[in-house]
């Protein structure tokens, strides 16, 4: 066979090859995006995979929701046969014990709640159900008064959650009183979605988002380019603030008094409650976004600053080297650390 | 013909490389190449809509032609409304009702909700539509 023959054939067959490969979804195709959505954890969550074949980042995807259906099924007060909803359901008086999962991760809400001088709390479960932001029928008014100090004389300012670790490592837990339930939603989310990268990183996927409900983490990029995130305005949900390009590894909380909220003559009343005050926390801000490596606690970190304010809140994320924080007020004035990342699109809407 | 669509030159070299069988494999492979290719360009995208309650599929809408649906979720019927290759949920108004909210939405892979309904709407295919400007939208 002479030179000019072979190279026609060899050419033609790396053609057909490619072309196979490509329809066969064997080479990940440029600019393209895999993503599939569930409704988990009371919440969308979507997954978004970059520069891996089809048919890899479906069973990964498959895999990382798998994972959030199972923690769903340990940290979810509302669902009945919860590891947590079991914690709740036995007698305040007794220890019970937990798996280590639970136990470490309550270690960490404890750590928090400390650090934050209680403004950060797990344990406001009944306070939550008395405001009825959990229920599917929200009662788009405020609880009577009387329940709402009922519960705040009951409520313990320190040790409403004790957590004990035996010398084998075991993790066992007690309640301080009826006024007193566990509620992990400001963690376990985040918890969930650094669970959901670790599935997809095992699978070997490296370029990926997670987001539940407007929380999120990245990891590695879209090739030349970053994961592009939007900010919404707190006061109009169809408009972007702020841009925000991520790579690498980093996660993205918000919290916010514009996702759960019921307006009765001209007050707002959100979710976000103030153990303090058995209320809804009234710092002056409408937003705050965290970034930083660890999605359960940044998601954490959010609602305490935002329960804390400006001030008091950025002091408390100083406690978290590596994480920064945007604060949007309720008048649309933002308060940014320097290191945040976000291009400033538009002043928010002012009220 | 062949020697109208290429040069001389090429005609013939390419004729005196190879053999009739060798021709026959190289026009097998370009025909198989534009097959293949053709099969990715006429792949149907957001054109229809898939329905699931609690992530069960429930059904799977045109969105060519327009009409209105009920879905049963567990507050009740969903109305859901095709118009113009858009689709929406219609007629719950509370601040949980995420479908309510998002209005129409067209684009491959855009979701529209009523989460305690239990009622998602995703618009197919699960590729990246380039209109879309974020990957993520905090909130």
């Amino acid at each position: 066979m002479n030179r000019n023959r072979l190279s026609i054939i060899v050419t033609s067959g790396i053609a057909l090859f490619l072309a196979t490969a490509l329809w066969l979804d064997l080479i990940p195709r440029a600019h393209t995006v895999y993503s599939d959505t569930r409704l988990l954890m009371g919440t969308l969550v979507s997954i978004s995979v970059w520069g891996h074949p089809k048919g890899k980042a479906e069973t990964a995807m498959q895999k990382a929701f798998a994972e959030f259906a199972r923690l769903e099924e340990v940290l979810s007060w509302q669902r009945p046969t919860s590891e947590v909803s079991q914690v709740n359901q036995v007698s305040r008086e007794t220890w019970v014990s937990i798996s280590t999962e639970l136990g470490t991760l309550l270690q960490r809400g404890l750590l928090l709640g400390q650090r934050s001088e209680g403004a950060f709390s797990m344990a406001l479960q009944p306070l939550t159900q008395l405001w009825g932001f959990s229920s599917e029928h929200q009662d788009e008014k405020p609880p009577a008064k009387e329940k709402l100090d009922r519960w705040l004389r009951l409520y313990p300012t320190v040790d409403a959650i004790r957590l004990m670790q035996k010398e084998d490592k075991s993790f066992h837990v007690q309640l301080a009183n009826s006024a007193v339930g566990l509620d992990l939603g400001a963690l376990g989310k985040g918890y969930a979605i650094d669970q959901a990268i670790s599935v997809l990183r095992k699978e070997g996927i490296a370029n990926a988002i997670v987001d539940a409900g407007g929380d999120l983490r990245v990891i590695g990029s879209k090739g030349s380019n970053p994961w592009r995130i939007g900010l919404q305005n707190p006061r109009q949900k169809d408009q972007i603030i702020s841009m925000s390009q991520l790579r690498g590894d980093i996660a993205m909380m918000t919290s916010g008094d514009y996702e759960r909220f019921f307006l009765l003559e001209n007050i707002r009343y959100h979710h976000i409650l103030d153990p303090k005050t058995a209320e809804p926390a009234r710092t002056g801000l409408s937003s705050v976004s965290v970034q930083g490596k660890n999605a359960a606690e940044i998601n954490g970190l959010s609602t305490a600053i935002f329960v804390l304010g400006v001030e008091k809140g950025l002091r408390l994320l100083k406690q978290y080297p590596g994480s920064e924080a945007l604060l949007i007020s309720e008048k649309g004035e933002p308060t940014r650390t320097p290191a945040f990342i976000a291009d400033w699109l538009q002043e928010p809407i002012k009220q | 013909m062949a020697r109208r669509l290429f040069s001389k030159s090429l005609y013939y070299s390419l004729h005196e490389a190879t053999s009739y069988l060798d021709r026959l494999t190289i026009l097998l492979c370009f025909m198989a190449i534009i097959g293949i290719t053709a099969t990715f360009m006429l792949q149907p995208h957001g054109n229809q809509a898939v329905v699931t309650l609690d992530n069960n599929l429930i059904n799977t809408i045109s969105l060519e032609k327009d009409a209105h649906y009920y879905v049963n979720g567990h507050l009740g019927p969903v109305r859901v409304e095709v118009k113009n290759q858009q689709i929406r949920i219609v007629e719950y108004d509370s601040p949980r009702m995420i479908g309510t909210r998002t209005g129409w939405v067209q684009h491959n892979g855009a979701i529209t909700a009523c989460l305690p309904c239990g009622v998602v709407i995703r618009v197919l295919g699960n590729q990246e539509d380039n209109s879309v400007n974020y990957d993520s939208i905090a909130r």
